[in-house]
């Protein structure tokens, strides 16, 4: 698939005047509307701590593969 | 080891003026994609430069984009011919940028920006409107994600 293609199927996504709501088009697109809504309970530093935390577990994961 | 929340903190305890943009923002915002570095609009003056260069000296910041991973000097910082920064520290990557896309100079990143407060230092972040047009502007693929996750976000603070 080149990237003319990638760029063809995407476009829809890109839109706001199709009539969808925002949640519908990411849900479209397969992303996991669940895993906002728990962000969103969290403080900004919480949601940042969040970030570190996966991180350094893909590091650890990474290492132990090496 | 890699600590990008460390990272930022470092910099915001400094004079230094900046507004994170980028991944960290879309994150902090409440997206679920994770980032790797923290991109930032700066203020790239050298005044500004050698504020930032005092707050990243302790942490043997390089330039990454060099293959011989160069030292970045005070004299570098206070030359007054940088316009971008893409440096690696032992912290993780940062990247200082004089101009961002969809919205523009640093002055107006800090126009559309607002603060937030990690480990008791305030912060200021690109709003998510505008992370939502720099994101737009970028207009990867990649970037098509977080807009999607950024524009939920707004959809749902419109609702409450």
């Amino acid at each position: 698939m080149n990237s003319d293609s990638i760029a063809e199927i995407l476009a829809p996504f890109w839109r706001t005047d199709d009539g969808r709501t925002a949640s519908e088009r990411a849900a479209d697109f397969g992303i996991d509307l669940s895993l906002i809504e728990e962000n969103l309970r969290l403080t900004p530093e919480q949601r940042i701590d969040q970030n570190q935390s996966a991180l350094d577990l893909v590091t650890s994961l990474q290492e132990a593969r090496d | 080891m890699e600590n990008l929340k460390n990272l930022v903190v470092q910099l915001g305890k400094s004079d230094c003026r900046f507004v994170i943009v980028g991944g960290f923002g879309v994150a902090a915002s409440g997206s679920s994609l994770l980032t790797r570095d923290v991109d930032v609009a700066c203020d790239m003056s050298p005044e500004n430069l050698s504020r930032a260069w005092q707050a990243l000296e302790q942490l043997h910041p390089v330039h990454r984009m060099t293959p011989a991973r160069l030292p970045f000097t005070r004299k570098q910082a206070e030359s007054g011919t940088l316009k971008n920064l893409y440096l690696a520290t032992d912290l993780g990557q940062i990247d200082l940028l004089g101009e961002i896309k969809g919205i523009g100079s640093f002055d107006e990143c800090l126009k559309n920006s607002e603060p937030v407060v990690i480990d008791g230092t305030a912060i200021r972040i690109l709003t998510l409107d505008a992370l939502i047009l720099a994101k737009r502007a970028m207009g990867r693929p990649k970037d098509l994600h977080a807009v999607l996750e950024l524009e939920v976000i707004r959809e749902r603070r419109q609702k409450t």
